[in-house]
């Protein structure tokens, strides 16, 4: 039986083995068609971080209202907090769209809850739990969705502050920060709630989280100085939570300058009264 | 029911010589051994009451409701066979959550009226099926279309109604609603006569004990399906047997 | 590749799109321009699609996946109006465009924007870009061109303008958009839907469209 290569002249075959040094001579090179349904996900519209501290009888979230294509600032006031019922909020880092569609699994998940009116109502540890499976079985099918969940909720049990993240890990804890302010929000939350020796005021978390996202405005390149905080505690099932409440972004609050101000015109002076004092001596 | 035993009414999907569907009009009559269930659609929402009959006293209150909530904002009271109304509703549930995921909006409810009317006929044309014991009555309200309100009969047929009765006493009780002006009555107007007809319809020689179920939707719930209120209920309930009271003393009168 | 080559080179409507909500209604604006690499194909393009009586949409991303989605949620909507005999809803026609542009997110190019006009809710513009969400906005750009005037809308755009200051609007910034933006280019389309009647299409060509710079 003929070879294809009998049939072609040396530099034929020389041409086709500098092209394709894997393959011998009589072997047909099997052309794969392109992998159209590629799973290989990537967020498209995103948005930045989310902070949440617990305090003495409460929880508190803050995030902003940017959403990112990019580094262009394309959405200015993106509603990410959900509201899922008076005992839980819920939102995301990441991409605005898997959000859009956690947020409408949860509203029906939600409404086949409510209309069977047998006085139950998810709570935001069985949300949270929830969450971790849906991220996890997303994971696994190797089609994440491509955000970090934070869960906060108050109910019979106290204050619960949760994350999940894109791969379906989780766990609960009094302070917690996604994005960037994983890096530098952590810290000092923390420090402020041991401080606070796990028992802040209502204002202390709320000045926490302000501070948190401040700088998180100077540092992260996709963060806005607009932003939502939200509490949860036992006055406010359902009058004190005010979704569209903007909290006004001061970079620097008027006490802090003063003091910082102030703290700067006492040193020099010292500095001053230091170097004339020394003088004198001298 | 002289054509009993004709032989054309073992199956659903068989008709008599004279053109009637049998098995159809037997659920019907499971229908009407069931307590009495009735819709009032006034000018700004649905009141909707049932008369639930206790068959026994070892049963916990509250068991086996006959209301439903279908959506947020879509009611549903049934009369019939609890099970098989138990089914429609899920079917109704079913079909409003995929609305919903389908076009993010809630579903209007002449759109679910029209669907659970198709499935509850689905069920009158096949021989290995027998129809649902059961007739449901819908209600909803938006600010755009205001009250509307849809029974649904066996048979897949329905209509919208302002005042709809089905169950035991619904003759009495469509006597009792056409007298109202149904048009100009707000909810808590409608809750009142609600409670009221229930209790004057009620037979209480044939049946002692019953519950008296009540939902309502409209402006003051800003169209949500809700229970009515406990107090509401209360007051509704203490009129409804006053006004009872008041009745049988005129009659004793009379006599 | 050369097995490659009918993905790599399909064509893109790589556009300047915009659409906003003014008194009475909303306006849809886009360039005309299609093109395959440095070619264009189509340099009278029509990017404002009907969806429905009173929903339009300006198209952006390849022009097979938008046309595709555009075919399929005008098939939904006029089935949906079929069942339930009511106009579809503005919100119902974005809902149907995002189910399938985030479902097939990887699979498709498409930027959208749905404006329109209903009895409940008046003139209304969401926007779907890439990955598949959907929000609703007064004032909405789309396409690679748009990047380049962002400043414009941001200092021009003012709610409830007049029909006439809406389209000075959408002209001028459209205008700016395909002087800077190699693929943007053509003539521009405008549309307007008010509800009262048919929306109006105009398009503005050669003089008429202004001219900037140097």
């Amino acid at each position: 039986m003929l070879n294809i290569s009998d049939a072609m002249t040396s530099f034929e075959r020389n041409s086709i083995r500098s092209n394709d040094s894997t393959l011998e001579d009589h072997q047909v090179k099997i052309i794969k068609a392109p992998d159209f349904l590629t799973r290989t996900l990537y967020p498209m519209t995103t948005t930045a971080s989310v902070v949440g501290i617990k305090f003495n009888n409460g929880v508190a979230i803050a995030a902003d209202v940017g959403g990112y294509y990019g580094s262009l600032n394309r959405f200015k006031s993106l509603d990410r907090l959900y509201k899922v019922n008076n005992n839980i909020v819920m939102t995301t880092t990441g991409d605005y769209a898997d959000f859009q569609y956690m947020r409408e699994l949860i509203q029906q998940k939600v409404i086949s809850e409510e209309i069977l009116d047998d006085s139950f109502s998810l709570k935001a540890f069985s949300l949270h739990t929830w969450l971790t499976r849906l991220m996890y079985n997303r994971r696994s099918k190797f089609d994440p969705l491509w955000n970090n969940v934070i869960v906060a909720g108050y109910d019979n049990n106290g204050p619960f502050l949760g994350i999940v993240d894109k791969l379906g890990m989780s766990y609960e804890d009094s302070c917690v920060a996604t994005g960037m302010g994983g890096y530098l929000a952590t810290p000092l939350l923390r420090d402020v709630f041991e401080r606070g020796k796990g028992n802040l005021t209502k204002q202390e978390a709320h000045a926490a989280l302000q501070k948190c996202m401040e700088i998180l405005y100077y540092r992260d390149t996709q963060s806005l100085p607009k932003v939502n905080i939200y509490d949860f505690g036992p006055w406010s099932f359902t009058n004190c939570f005010n979704k569209n409440k903007i909290e006004p972004f001061r970079f620097l609050s008027d006490e802090l300058y003063l003091y910082y101000s102030a703290k700067q015109f006492l040193l020099a002076l010292l500095y001053l009264f230091n170097f004339f004092f020394r003088q004198a001596v001298d | 029911m002289s054509s009993i035993g004709t032989g054309y009414d073992l199956s659903a999907s068989q008709f008599s010589p004279d053109g009637r569907v049998f098995q159809v009009e037997y659920a019907q009559k499971a229908i009407e051994n069931s307590g009495t269930v009735i819709g009032l659609r006034g000018k700004d929402g649905v009141v909707l009451a049932v008369e639930k009959l206790v068959t026994s006293k070892l049963y916990e209150p509250g068991a086996n409701k006959r209301l439903f909530t279908i959506d947020k904002h879509i009611g549903m009271a049934v009369a019939g066979l609890i099970s098989d109304a138990r089914a429609v509703a899920e079917v109704a549930r079913t079909e409003a959550a995929n609305y919903r995921s389908q076009y993010k909006s809630s579903i209007p409810l002449k759109y679910l009226n029209e669907r659970v009317s198709m499935y509850m006929h689905a069920y009158t044309l096949y021989s290995a099926v027998r129809p649902f014991g059961c007739s449901v009555i819908l209600s909803t309200y938006t600010e755009e279309d205001g009250p509307e309100m849809y029974m649904i009969d066996p048979s897949g047929v329905s209509y919208g109604y302002f005042g709809c009765a089905v169950g035991k006493a619904k003759q009495a009780a469509k006597t009792e609603i056409e007298k109202l002006k149904l048009k100009d009555m707000s909810c808590q107007e409608l809750v009142k006569e609600a409670a009221r007809i229930i209790y004057l319809v009620h037979d209480e020689l044939k049946d002692k004990q019953f519950e008296l179920e009540m939902s309502w939707i409209g402006s003051q719930t800003s169209g949500v399906n809700q229970q009515v209120p406990a107090n509401v209920h209360a007051e509704a309930e203490k009129d409804a047997k006053a006004a009872m009271e008041e009745d049988s003393d005129s009659e004793t009168e009379d006599i | 590749m050369h097995y490659n080559s009918v993905i790599e080179e399909k064509l893109a409507v790589s556009t300047s799109i915009i659409a906003c909500v003014f008194d009475g209604g909303v306006a849809l604006g886009a360039d005309s321009r299609t093109s395959s690499g440095v070619f264009i194909t189509n340099r009278v393009a029509d990017k404002l699609t009907k969806i429905t009586d009173n929903i339009y949409c300006c198209r952006s991303g390849s022009a097979a996946d938008t046309q595709a989605i555009s075919d399929i949620v005008s098939y939904h909507l006029a089935f949906q109006k079929a069942e339930t005999g009511e106009e579809p809803s503005v919100a119902t026609a974005a809902a149907v465009f995002q189910e399938l542009c985030y479902n097939h997110r990887e699979q498709l190019t498409a930027g959208i924007i749905v404006a329109g006009y209903d009895k409940v809710k008046g003139g209304q513009v969401y926007n779907i870009p890439l990955g598949g969400m959907c929000v609703e906005k007064k004032c909405a750009m789309g396409g690679a061109g748009s990047t380049y005037v962002y400043g414009y809308m941001d200092s021009n755009f003012k709610e409830n303008m007049t029909e006439q200051e809406v389209k000075k609007f959408i002209l001028h910034l459209l205008a700016l958009a395909m002087s800077r933006d190699g693929s943007s280019g053509g003539v521009v389309n405008i549309c307007i839907i008010d509800g009262q009647g048919p929306p109006r299409k105009e398009f503005y060509i050669g003089d008429q469209i202004p001219k900037y710079g140097i």
